[in-house]
């Protein structure tokens, strides 16, 4: 975890962070104190590893890529392809533009509704990154918050959410988040389902992968518990709250970025396997794993590519993120030095 | 061994508790049960009478205890959407999850774990780095996109193989089996390459990594220092030492096998429990998907009972008695 604290980009949290980066560098270590910050980052351990690794330099930019495309989907996009007015059921099923039958104005073809594939593609990912962002996100608050009172308490409170997490932790996330979506279905009505879509997902999704982030969280904290810098918050007088949010929470931050990266890659295959199930996002507005499902059907009739190219972006994007979660925890490991 | 055994049972009862504590909650919340069961034109008194009948109006800690008590006994009330009991519809479709499971476990494991050991000798060779370069493929594409992807091979372009359902089944007694028949073997090759990936490369690269990690140690080095051939070392002592995680891990990826058979049931329509879930939760059928929900922490609690008493077989230094009881590793 030391590596964390020399690179600003990766954790630029709490004031705490910073002093012990001052008081744990040697003066030697940087002859030329004007230095830029750029420059410290450059030349840290962690950027180090990301720069002699092709691999992961590669997925970086696969990511940011792919990243920037969904984020800027409704400028980039050639189409509108939810704009009713702007689609033609005649340009229905046309295959990808460098094939026989395919049309210019498509470049890798249209859907069974006459949608433009690629720009149906951008959107979808853009819904997918926020489901998997939202989850993380949630699953991150809530596991966090969980882990660092489990592991600063002890005792009683200790006890019930580790056994809570347990119990979950042993059942696969897939599951969890079904069971929570379909009681969901069963508790408001169809339309508001569909309306609130998002949100219900992010809860299902963020509630199956809390219990990692607590689990880690809660033995880092039980290790950060009892060194000086926690004794010395205490004899100030400094609260529980405080303490733990302040001085505990930075210092037990590193392993959670590396949990929440691997996490983003799941999150997005699960909504995208929810949506595939069809609990998911509707087809009205598609994510990756609606336009898969839809595609299928089509797949027998030869219209591959309604199926392959959703498929292609969500294995890419996962494969990319996936990569990057393996290098930030073998950046991060203070083992493999 | 008594204490230990006891212990690891009592939380087991412990976990199920609480399990079908949430399964009677999602009763409780979700919807109105008479208004699933009734016509659209019952009366009241029609509605008060099956609500006493089914026992509603009771205080619900009582409601609970009846509730875990047929649960026990396997019953399940009946489907709201089947109108038939939910027992039966589960052991209807048990023998074609469970025939599925197991050939992807066996498939996993057999192909999993030589390629593990293999990449854990040859670390640096090529074909390990090929192997590790797939397995990373294999992890990032989801359970029902290689469904798809073979389906699309296999069944649309080369024609070799059924892309749904379980072709001919043969009855014998009261399973429906899938290996007696052409068709049947035929039909399961798909849907068990579908489920078997995705665990086979998470066991491939576990047995990897315990392998790299045993292999640095001393006792290994001392083990050749006395000559022992390369055989004798690699298998008689590395393998033989990584095998603790790597049961646990494969015993409880058993019980996340079936919860991926939901997805690929579903691409395969599979006539299994898993599809018959996903329809459930697809129109809210709260009877099954409890049931559901119980029956999986059911074999979830019995694989990790036994999993912990290989542990115990396998492990010697467990058998020292430890004040916390391992076995989450």
């Amino acid at each position: 975890m030391w590596s964390i604290r020399d690179c600003a980009l990766i954790n630029p949290l709490g004031a705490d962070m910073a002093e012990q980066t001052a008081e744990s560098l040697p003066l030697t270590e940087s002859p030329t104190r004007t230095q830029s910050t750029f420059y410290r980052i450059w030349d840290s351990d962690v950027c180090y590893s990301f720069r002699s690794s092709k691999v992961t330099i590669v997925a970086a930019v696969v990511t940011a890529v792919i990243f920037f495309l969904a984020i800027f989907a409704p400028w980039v996009a050639p189409h509108r392809p939810f704009d009713v007015a702007t689609i033609d059921l005649m340009d229905a099923e046309l295959p990808p533009s460098w094939e026989q039958e395919g049309d210019s104005r498509f470049l890798i073809g249209t859907d069974n509704l006459g949608r433009d594939l690629l720009s149906t593609i951008l959107y979808g990912t853009r819904i997918s990154l926020i489901v998997g962002f939202l989850s993380v996100i949630f699953g991150l608050v809530v596991g966090v918050t969980l882990g660092l009172m489990s592991g600063y308490m002890g005792g009683y409170v200790d006890a019930f959410i580790m056994r809570v997490a347990e119990i979950q932790l042993s059942i696969p996330g897939i599951l969890v988040a079904l069971l929570l979506a379909g009681t969901l279905r069963g508790v408001i009505s169809a339309e508001a389902y569909n309306e609130a879509i998002i949100y219900v997902l992010v809860l299902t999704i963020g509630t199956s992968i809390w219990p990692q982030f607590a689990r880690t969280v809660r033995g880092s904290t039980l290790v950060e518990r009892n060194k000086e810098y926690v004794l010395a918050a205490r004899v100030i007088g400094l609260s529980r709250f405080s303490i733990m949010l302040r001085h505990v929470l930075p210092n037990v931050m590193g392993p959670v970025l590396v949990i929440a990266t691997i996490n983003l890659a799941i999150a997005i295959l699960t909504e995208a396997t929810l949506s595939f199930l069809g609990v998911g996002v509707p087809p009205t507005q598609p994510s990756l794993g609606t336009l898969i499902n839809e595609g299928q059907n089509y797949l027998f009739s030869g219209l591959w590519w309604i199926t392959i190219f959703p498929g292609a972006v969500l294995a890419i994007l996962v494969l990319a993120v996936n990569l990057l979660g393996d290098w930030l925890r073998d950046a991060l490991n203070p083992k493999l030095r | 061994m008594i204490a230990f055994l006891v212990r690891r049972l009592l939380q087991a009862i412990a976990v199920m508790a609480v399990v079908a504590l949430c399964a009677f909650f999602m009763f409780q919340f979700v919807g109105d049960p008479v208004n699933q069961m009734v016509a659209e034109d019952a009366t009241d008194e029609d509605r008060e009478y099956l609500r006493e009948q089914l026992g509603l109006n009771d205080p619900i800690p009582v409601q609970f205890g009846k509730f875990a008590l047929n649960a026990a006994q396997g019953n399940f009330g009946v489907s709201y959407q089947h109108k038939r009991a939910v027992s039966t519809l589960i052991l209807e479709r048990m023998p074609a999850t469970l025939e599925l499971a197991v050939t992807a476990a066996i498939l996993a494991a057999l192909l999993g774990v030589p390629m593990g050991v293999y990449t854990g000798l040859r670390r640096d060779g090529f074909a390990s780095k090929v192997i590790m370069t797939l397995s990373l493929i294999g992890i990032s594409l989801p359970t029902f996109l290689i469904g798809i992807l073979l389906i699309y091979l296999f069944a649309v372009i080369l024609g070799w193989l059924p892309s749904f359902g379980r072709g001919e089944v043969v009855q014998v007694g009261a399973w429906e089996s899938n290996f007696l028949s052409a068709s049947g073997l035929k039909s399961i090759i798909l849907p068990a390459i579908t489920l078997a990936l995705f665990q086979m490369t998470f066991i491939m690269r576990l047995i990897r990594s315990e392998m790299l990690e045993v292999l640095r140690t001393d006792f290994i080095k001392f083990a050749r220092a006395r000559g022992l051939s390369n055989r004798a070392v690699n298998y008689g002592h590395a393998l033989k030492n990584t095998l603790v995680p790597v049961i646990t891990i494969i015993g409880l990826q058993l019980g996340s096998l079936i919860a991926f058979a939901i997805i690929t049931e579903t691409v395969f329509q599979w006539p299994g429990m898993g599809q018959l879930f996903l329809q459930a939760v697809q129109v809210v059928d709260i009877p099954i998907m409890s049931a559901y929900l119980i029956l999986i922490a059911f074999f979830f609690v019995i694989i990790n009972l036994i999993v912990d008493m290989l542990y115990y077989v396998v492990d010697p230094r467990l058998r020292v008695d430890q004040p916390t009881g391992g076995g989450h590793g």
